[in-house]
């Protein structure tokens, strides 16, 4: 049990310290804490805030899309350069909270595509954009929906985008 | 088990008693007792830590130090007696954790890591980490005052890593 007392004298009327200027060893314990997959996305957003913290959380390798060329054949001439890479492409599942309790939760299955950088509106940092076949990209809120790591499919051609209601 | 008690002194003064055997979860203090002889009468001065601070820090080893000490007391205990005992402790510390503000939290962790107190890092560290978990860069700046010190170049760089696109 804690004592009041220390308790009182713990509000007083201390400055907020400058948690940009945390030793770099104790910002790295505390990006450890963040390591799992689940959090992706919340070191991300870490990443964000300043240059300190943008050197101590390393970016998350569980939402980067590597690509891995594939030896080529000169009996076998391929048609396209771009078939000949594997990629791994890491899944996720988005479940948007749905607006009030009774209605159903929205799911949708997205894997991270290339470069495909698009101009976001501000606050970028917590938007994913989706593209769904058949309909206009939209712009989805990280912070509205949870996101779970599907894990990492691998592939020979670019990711596929799934939309299932629940 | 040895009561020997020790005191501990404040950078702002303020003097503490504490058992011998609670204070060795500080690495530091365990070596000033192994290689200084610490006298009984005089306190070990802990400058890098206030009074306020000093007192938590006190109140975490005194907990655990008797919770090490049931840990040898009771060699046979079941399974479910040592999970009964695990909630214990992390219930308290989550309440522990609780009770205090984001400065303190700071400044307990400074004091923790200068004491060498592995546990209480750890402790501090993933309550800070919980209060990074699903909040926006802005939203972090504002809890933890943090100012955004980004170049504009830089920013250009966060945006693009920020823009996730699925298709």
């Amino acid at each position: 049990m804690s004592e009041p007392e220390t308790k009182n004298k713990n509000t007083s009327s201390l400055i907020m310290p400058d948690w940009s200027r945390l030793p770099e060893e104790l910002l790295h314990l505390i990006s450890k804490n963040l390591e799992d997959e689940d959090y992706c996305f919340d070191v991300v957003h870490a990443r964000s805030v300043c240059s300190s913290w943008r050197s101590a959380f390393p970016f998350p390798s569980s939402i980067i899309r590597t690509s891995y060329s594939l030896p080529k054949f000169d009996k076998f001439p391929l048609e396209s350069e771009g078939l000949c890479a594997v990629e791994k492409v890491p899944f996720f599942l988005f479940r948007l909270r749905a607006p009030s309790t009774d209605a159903a939760a929205e799911l949708l299955i997205g894997g991270i595509s290339g470069d495909d950088h698009m101009q976001l509106p501000s606050p970028i940092q917590c938007s994913v954009k989706i593209k769904i076949p058949g309909s206009a990209p939209s712009l989805m809120n990280t912070l509205d929906c949870q996101i779970l790591p599907l894990g990492i499919s691998t592939e020979l051609l670019v990711a596929i985008l799934e939309i299932t209601e629940a | 088990m040895s009561s020997n008690m020790i005191m501990l002194k404040s950078s702002d003064g303020a003097s503490f008693e504490i058992e011998e055997a609670a204070a060795r979860k500080s690495k530091i203090i365990a070596n000033m007792i192994e290689v200084e002889c610490v006298d009984e009468d005089k306190a070990i001065p802990l400058q890098n830590v206030t009074g306020n601070i000093l007192a938590l820090v006190i109140e975490y080893c005194n907990k655990h130090i008797v919770d090490d000490d049931d840990d040898v007391a009771t060699e046979e205990a079941s399974e479910e007696e040592e999970e009964a005992k695990k909630k214990k402790v992390d219930d308290w510390e989550a309440e522990f954790m609780n009770s205090m503000s984001l400065e303190t939290m700071f400044e307990l962790l400074l004091a923790a890591n200068y004491l060498n107190i592995k546990s209480l890092i750890d402790l501090v560290c993933q309550t800070i980490a919980n209060n990074i978990k699903d909040k926006t860069p802005e939203e972090v700046r504002k809890i933890f005052s943090i100012e955004n010190d980004f170049t504009p170049e830089e920013e250009e760089e966060i945006r693009k890593e920020n823009a996730w696109a699925f298709g």
